[in-house]
């Protein structure tokens, strides 16, 4: 080191001159960079606000009482704009969401449960099929529910509904579910374990209310995909003009309502559309907030 | 620099230029302080130890230096710390350039994982545009041996930093540190995750290593501010729950003569 320590104060003086002279540069291909990115930013927001002005601008003036309440009515030839309410899809998706979550929060739970305690291939498998069924249009879970229930029962339930929206949410709820459970720490584990505790006991006091926030981020994140979806229970739930909190019968929902209004031969009908996709949106919305309100609390104790 | 005017002065510490020089400095998170009111200067080529139980602000006043806490959001600092008569705060020199002059060391060896022993070492001057490879090569031997690691990797510098030991590694982020030639190396408890041995080797470090740069160390151990530091600043924590500096003085002063009665119940043992 005597070799070329000798000259500690120019290598210093040399160091500092290269650095601010590539900072210079760097200062340059800095604001470069920064103008792309807001250039990509803005790109990415404009078809984003363009959406939402149409939806709000065309959908506010729906958003009253009797159009929540009111079941839905065919317009007449003498009365073009009577197409009453959507009382009816709002019960529906009340009714076909709450079962799908009912059956899907705990089957998930288990799963990554299961999961995370078993190692192996059999693990590896499941979850690839997982990541995979997250990933497929979810017309495929409508057809494969037509297919194995209503072509073999030749009827429409709502309930029908529910059990396909589970294909949607179980996947997304348990892939972030083992997800939050792998990041708890060893070291609480380790603790739980050597206090003498059974592995179950461990888990169910130590690794879930350690993860309880990241699960109920998946839990909330796959419900707000599957209030939207349409196509896997467009084929299953039938139809009803009337609000019906029976899940054995049949059922219209927001989406299924918005199809068949698209398709329906009156303008009013179309007009509507913006109506529900409005609600729809603001259904999101609250679960999003709700969500994040519920996860920074609990995050909070 | 006239400092007359500046209470809580230091006057018994060993006259020699200081690096730098804090100014009624608080630091606060938020709007509420962590550390309030902080002064003292920090001599060239002395190595001055930062003492206080914990929550007392060594650590967050240490961040400081270098503008690291402003990582954590909210963060603020009111008065002033002056590089060479500079202020940190106010200089329209950029802030990546001063933090290249006061290099940083943590409590747990934080060597880049992908990196092998030569490129951490070099891994400062590459990325601020050094590209003269024999320039590298040789700050890479020079830090190295500064930080006493160059006889034992010199046959693997390929190598993964990864398969090196803890201290060796802590001592490969101090070169990685020295590399650039900081004028002010900040150290935050750099012994704390180390073994005994390995923690001597440090001491040992800290202690060479003054001859090349300006040395402000965190740490817990009393004993080893005593071993390594020529200044010494004892913090506390005041009923509020902000640090404040107690006493500011030369580490013989400190520990065998101090003014203010909670350093010597501190450095007996009787606390903290």
């Amino acid at each position: 080191m005597s070799t070329v320590d000798v000259g500690t104060h120019d290598r210093r003086e040399f160091i500092r001159t290269t650095s601010a002279k590539s900072y210079r540069r760097r200062a340059v291909s800095s604001r470069i960079f920064m103008s792309l990115l807001v250039l990509a930013l803005t790109i990415a927001f404009v078809p984003l606000a363009s959406i939402l002005q149409n939806v709000v601008g065309h959908g506010i003036h729906y958003l009253t009482w009797g159009f929540l309440t009111t079941s839905q009515q065919l317009p007449s030839i003498t009365n073009t704009n009577g197409i009453g309410g959507i009382g009816n899809a709002l019960a529906g998706t009340a009714v076909v969401d709450l079962i799908a979550i009912v059956i899907s929060i705990p089957t998930a739970i288990l799963l990554a449960i299961s999961m995370f305690e078993l190692q192996g291939r059999w693990v590896v498998a499941v979850r690839t099929a997982m990541e995979t069924f997250i990933g497929l249009p979810s017309i495929v879970f409508g057809v494969f529910t037509y297919v194995s229930l209503v072509l073999t029962t030749h009827q429409y339930h709502a309930y029908f509904g529910s059990l396909a929206l589970t294909f949607i949410m179980v996947p997304v709820m348990t892939v972030n579910a083992l997800a939050a459970l792998q990041s708890v720490p060893d070291t609480l584990i380790e603790a739980g374990l050597s206090l003498g505790l059974r592995p179950s006991r461990v888990m169910l006091h130590i690794i879930l209310p350690a993860a309880r926030a990241r699960v109920f981020t998946g839990i909330f994140l796959a419900f707000s995909r599957a209030v939207g979806e349409t196509a896997p229970i467009l084929f299953v739930i039938g139809a009803s003009t009337l609000p019906n909190f029976n899940p054995g019968a049949q059922a219209t929902s927001l989406p299924t309502l918005m199809w068949s209004y698209l398709t329906g031969a009156y303008p009013s009908q179309r007009e509507a559309c913006w109506g529900i996709a409005l609600v729809l949106m603001v259904a999101v919305l609250f679960f999003n907030v709700l969500s994040r309100v519920f996860v920074a609390r609990t995050q909070q104790s | 620099m006239d400092t007359a005017e500046t209470r809580d002065q230091p006057t018994s510490v060993a006259v020699s230029e200081p690096v730098l020089s804090l100014r009624d400095v608080s630091v606060l998170f938020s709007g509420k302080a962590a550390v309030r009111n902080a002064t003292f200067d920090v001599q060239a080529n002395k190595v001055t130890s930062l003492i206080g139980p914990s929550g007392s602000g060594k650590t967050t006043l240490l961040r400081a230096m270098n503008r690291l806490h402003e990582l954590t959001p909210g963060a603020t600092v009111t008065g002033q710390i002056l590089l060479e008569g500079e202020d940190l705060y106010k200089s329209t020199v950029p802030i990546t350039v001063l933090r290249s002059r006061i290099g940083m060391v943590f409590q747990r060896p934080n060597p880049f994982p992908t990196m092998s022993i030569l490129d951490n070492a070099v891994a400062g001057l590459r990325f601020i545009g050094v590209r003269d490879k024999a320039f590298l090569a040789e700050s890479a031997e020079k830090a190295l041996s500064e930080a006493a690691l160059w006889d034992s990797v010199k046959d693997r510098l390929k190598a993964p930093a990864a398969t090196l030991s803890g201290g060796e590694q802590q001592r490969l982020c101090i070169a990685r540190a020295m590399a650039v030639e900081p004028e002010v190396l900040l150290m935050d408890e750099p012994t704390a995750s180390l073994d005994p041995v390995a923690t001597q080797q440090i001491e040992e470090l800290v202690m060479s290593l003054k001859q090349f740069v300006t040395i402000v160390i965190v740490t817990h151990n009393m004993q080893q501010a005593n071993r390594v530091s020529d200044n010494c600043a004892f913090l506390l924590m005041a009923e509020d729950r902000t640090g404040e500096l107690i006493e500011f003085d030369t580490t013989e002063k400190i520990f065998n003569d101090p003014k203010d009665s909670r350093t010597l119940d501190y450095t007996l043992g009787r606390f903290g």
